[in-house]
């Protein structure tokens, strides 16, 4: 045996894990080694001292009953009165256990709230078309006006205002919290929709985006 | 798992207080004496100590009986007990022995723990030099010795508690025994 292996089986040894076979081989070797010997017996003063001093301090820190009352006072004085709100307690780890009805429920609850802030913007003015139909359109106020012997050939789509088709419309027209003026000189030759409330914009939305998805 | 223990966690669970109460007086001294050998100061090991209980009571219902409530307990304490040294070391080194003062270190000239207990001064020469050795081990020594010595736990409940392998945990302790021999070596 060599010396590292020694000292290796004294700290196992002083840790009450080595079997009496290696005992005896760091027997036979401590015998015939004075270095060895030496650590051996410095490591297990030190050892039975150690225990000794950290085991003996308990008994003699100078704690006084006084003191281990003061101390326990205190924490039992410290705690907070309720340990939380058990409701909310429950409710948080009911989300915990159910992640699906969660996930679930926050998405309804952004749809909703999007929904009715997308419907129920300020009334500003919002025209959409092609590009080339937009140039020809003239809007005074919140009244968008296609003139006479003008042909726009795509949709137009209008919000919040009043139309007033004096020309021709190729495609549809849909006014959107508005009113829809055809003057006598006016034609639509697709479909032309007014929508004011909420149920039939948001059926419109759905339609619309459905028919832009799948092309006709 | 102790019966009694975890028959006190459920009933402090349902809000009864003196059940808590049954495992302040179960443990308080014992994380006392373990806070007061690792940071060497009455007022912090009592801090670690009320800290310790507080994290206990907020946090009873996540424990869980795969664990010891004593594993659990000492876990608190222990890390309170390391953060601790650790937000200490940049300031000054504690361990560093002063030169002017021959044998004093740090941790005798730490002004708010002057409340000198009379009957610590009957601890001998010999204890009291083992002390100021133990106080000199490296955080991570210090812990390992300090939780298998004080209580006389088993290296396989040090290893829990510090949520290490026991390996590692032998490692340490036969390298903090090799440190204090050697510190030892021309004192004793």
């Amino acid at each position: 045996m060599n010396c590292k292996v020694a000292i290796e089986f004294i700290h196992q040894y002083l840790d009450g894990e080595l079997d009496s076979k290696q005992f005896e081989q760091l027997q036979t070797h401590l015998q015939q080694c004075e270095g060895c010997m030496k650590t051996y017996e410095q490591l297990e003063r030190t050892d039975a001292l150690s225990r000794f001093a950290l085991q003996s301090s308990i008994v003699n820190t100078g704690r006084s009953e006084a003191d281990v009352n003061q101390l326990k006072h205190s924490i039992m004085a410290n705690l907070p009165k309720h340990r939380h709100a058990p409701s909310k307690a429950r409710f948080v780890r009911w989300l915990y256990r159910y992640p699906g009805l969660t996930a679930a429920a926050v998405f309804l609850v952004v749809m909703v709230f999007s929904f009715f802030a997308s419907w129920d913007h300020d009334a500003k003015l919002i025209i959409s078309g092609s590009q080339d139909d937009l140039q020809h359109i003239v809007i005074n106020g919140n009244t968008v006006i296609v003139p006479e012997g003008v042909e726009l050939t795509g949709d137009l789509v209008v919000e919040n205002g009043i139309v007033e088709v004096k020309g021709a419309v190729s495609g549809n027209v849909t006014v959107i919290d508005g009113q829809m003026v055809l003057a006598s000189t006016g034609h639509i030759a697709g479909q032309s929709k007014v929508i004011d409330q909420a149920l039939d914009w948001f059926w419109y939305k759905v339609t619309s985006s459905f028919s832009e998805v799948i092309p006709q | 798992m102790n019966l009694l223990e975890s028959q006190l966690v459920k009933l402090a669970l349902k809000g009864d207080q003196a059940a808590f109460a049954e495992l302040v007086e179960l443990y308080q001294e014992k994380l006392y004496h373990m806070a007061y050998r690792m940071l060497n100061n009455r007022q912090e090991a009592e801090d670690v100590v009320q800290e310790t209980f507080l994290r206990v009571f907020n946090n009873l219902e996540r424990y869980n009986d795969s664990m010891k409530f004593s594993t659990w307990i000492y876990r608190i304490a222990t890390n309170l007990c390391i953060d601790r040294l650790r937000k200490r070391k940049p300031i000054y080194s504690l361990d560093a022995e002063s030169t002017e003062y021959e044998g004093l270190d740090g941790y005798s000239m730490i002004p708010s723990d002057d409340r000198t207990p009379e009957s610590e001064l009957l601890l001998s020469e010999t204890q009291r030099i083992i002390h100021q050795a133990i106080d000199t081990l490296p955080p991570k020594y210090k812990t390992v010795m300090i939780l298998r010595y004080i209580h006389e736990l088993s290296l396989q409940e040090v290893g829990d508690i510090l949520d290490m392998p026991v390996t590692t945990i032998k490692t340490r302790v036969h390298r903090g025994r090799e440190f204090l021999r050697k510190k030892l070596e021309h004192r004793l």
